[in-house]
């Protein structure tokens, strides 16, 4: 308190002075600047270390000047973009934490922080916006290669870019999918930066091939209603090519479908990759568990009315006590649609479907509902 | 003597002193920054540690990211039938729930993301293990989608570019 009183003293009644003094006064902890401060120049001469003031003391209080520092000239107009119209407003938490996204959601920058500096009577503040920029990556390098060539993977990994995590991840991700598009099922890559001169960075690609490997043989197993020509021509993978999960997955779907549009509605097909002789060459097995043929039990249309319901069901490819068929049911859904189209109207089909195990039997509604708005065409 | 250090006081730079560190960036998943404020608040609600809060907030970010590539969407409707769901079964009115949603530091719209993204959670895990077999048993069922769910995640991390301010080199000196 004395001291409190001593420094009132020398500074000429405090700030009631300030605006006729020659000299502005150096403000303390206790008694803020009378006009807004220059923007700081670095976080750390802003908030002291340890010395940080309560968030509840600024909150409300007008943003008189917003500051963005750190940007570089590329860059300061269109980060400036995010953060000025905080200027004018009452500082807001939620405001700034949207602020310090837009910013890094530019993709330039790889950290921000906002500080306030409050001024005058405390309820003004200059709300400062530190940001550190991502440097660019101005050479790309490639460590490990023997199978495949860097200029087959360039393409995947340009330079030119900001050095973000997201940047590097996508190159990494790109050139394993280069790796596993030519069959190194197993290859790994790291991409770490270094620094090289003119403030850019070399990013540098290390390649863990491993091995090549290769469809030797395609066998199915558990197979009995559906021939094995039958289900072969219905997958994408090929002898020869190099293997891929990704596309064996997709063909386990495509050969359930087979199943499905001959009954076999809880058919279920798990690919296996097996290396029976030697690591670069694979023999995919699909085990299949087939399960019962069911029939199409009743077939309805509820909903919206595009007409007479017998004439409607007379024209749709399924029919009640035949072999259930998916492929069928979505052709006769186009029907509907289409048949809706023709009358100027737009209606969304929705299968509702009702399973009986025991009677091996499917039961489907197909609900019918109006669209608002014209046929887009 | 006392002169002498209130002239040092008035000529040392404490022009800052009182600045307050509003907020920060502590994290970033892909393109999503995730804040200092947003991380305490996730933290509080689940009352969970900061590295556990973080990894909730992550995770969460994936799932939504992998859901929406996936066109696995939730529609307000289904969030408004939720929420009634939870008002139907604490037995409380509409003002009632509002009252509490505050209590635990909630806004109505935060809310209802947050029902949002649960649901999603939930549909987006019941299409990716829906050609999977599942256990008939409760407890096994639960685990079967908390060991699926957690395979998920760390496939979707894999692909993912994840860094912390506090890990990441060079970032900004974290203030107290």
């Amino acid at each position: 308190m004395k001291r409190a009183l001593v420094l009132c003293g020398l500074m000429s009644a405090c700030a009631t002075t300030q605006a006729t003094e020659k000299k502005p006064v150096e403000p303390t902890a206790k008694a803020p600047p009378a006009t807004a401060p220059e923007c700081p120049k670095e976080p750390g001469k802003a908030v002291a270390p340890g010395g940080s003031g309560e968030l509840s003391t600024v909150l409300g209080a007008k943003v008189e000047k917003v500051c963005l520092i750190g940007a570089s000239e590329n860059a300061y107009l269109r980060l400036h973009e995010v953060v000025a119209p905080r200027e004018g407003t009452t500082l807001d938490a939620p405001a700034v934490r949207a602020d310090l996204e837009g910013l890094f959601g530019q993709g330039m920058v790889r950290d921000a922080q906002a500080i306030a500096i409050p001024f005058g009577d405390g309820k003004r503040v200059v709300l400062a916006y530190f940001v550190t920029e991502y440097p660019f990556i101005s050479k790309v390098r490639f460590e490990g290669l023997n199978g495949v060539r860097a200029d087959e993977l360039r393409d995947s990994a340009p330079s030119g870019a900001r050095a973000s995590g997201m940047e590097l991840k996508k190159i990494s991700n790109a050139v394993t999918e280069e790796f596993i598009e030519r069959g190194y099922m197993n290859a790994t890559v790291d991409v770490s930066t270094a620094s090289i001169e003119g403030g850019t960075v070399e990013a540098v690609i290390k390649v863990s091939e491993g091995v090549r490997t290769v469809v030797q043989k395609i066998r199915f197993v558990g197979n009995k209603r559906v021939s094995e020509k039958d289900l072969v021509v219905a997958i994408k993978t090929q002898l020869g090519a190099p293997f891929r999960q990704d596309v064996a997955d997709l063909d386990a779907m495509y050969l359930s479908n087979v199943y499905f549009d001959r009954g076999m509605v809880n058919v279920r097909v798990e690919p296996e990759a097996i290396s029976p002789v030697k690591p670069e060459q694979l023999e995919l097995v699909f085990k299949v568990t087939e399960g019962d043929v069911f029939k199409l039990g009743k077939l309805s249309l509820t909903g919206f009315s595009l007409g007479n319901d017998k004439e409607l069901m007379k024209a749709l490819e399924s029919k009640p006590g035949a072999v259930f068929s998916r492929s069928a049911l979505q052709r006769d859904m186009e029907r509907l649609k289409d048949k809706a189209n023709k009358k100027g109207l737009r209606v969304n089909v929705t299968p509702i479907t009702n399973v009986d195990s025991d009677k091996k039997l499917v039961d489907i509604a197909l609900e019918l509902e109006k669209q608002a708005g014209p046929i887009q065409f | 003597m006392r002169i002498l250090i209130s002239l040092l006081l008035l000529t040392a730079p404490l022009v800052h002193a009182q600045a307050v560190l509003v907020d920060r960036i502590v994290a970033t998943v892909d393109n999503r920054a995730i804040t200092r404020s947003e991380l305490d608040a996730r933290a509080e609600r689940s009352k969970s540690s900061r590295d556990a809060a973080l990894d909730e907030l992550i995770n969460e970010y994936l799932i939504a990211k992998d859901a929406i590539s996936k066109s696995i969407t939730i529609s307000d409707e289904e969030v408004d039938k939720a929420i009634q769901m939870v008002m139907d079964q604490n037995k409380i009115s509409k003002e009632e729930f509002q009252q509490a949603l505050v209590a635990q530091g909630y806004t109505l719209e935060g809310y209802r993301t947050s029902i949002g993204l649960q649901l999603l959670e939930f549909r987006w895990l019941a299409i990716r293990t829906s050609a999977m077999e599942k256990p008939s048993d409760e407890a096994a069922r639960a685990k079967f989608f908390a060991d699926q769910k957690k395979r998920f995640v760390t496939e979707l991390r894999t692909k993912a570019s994840i860094t912390s301010a506090d890990k990441s080199a060079g970032a900004v000196e974290v203030r107290p």
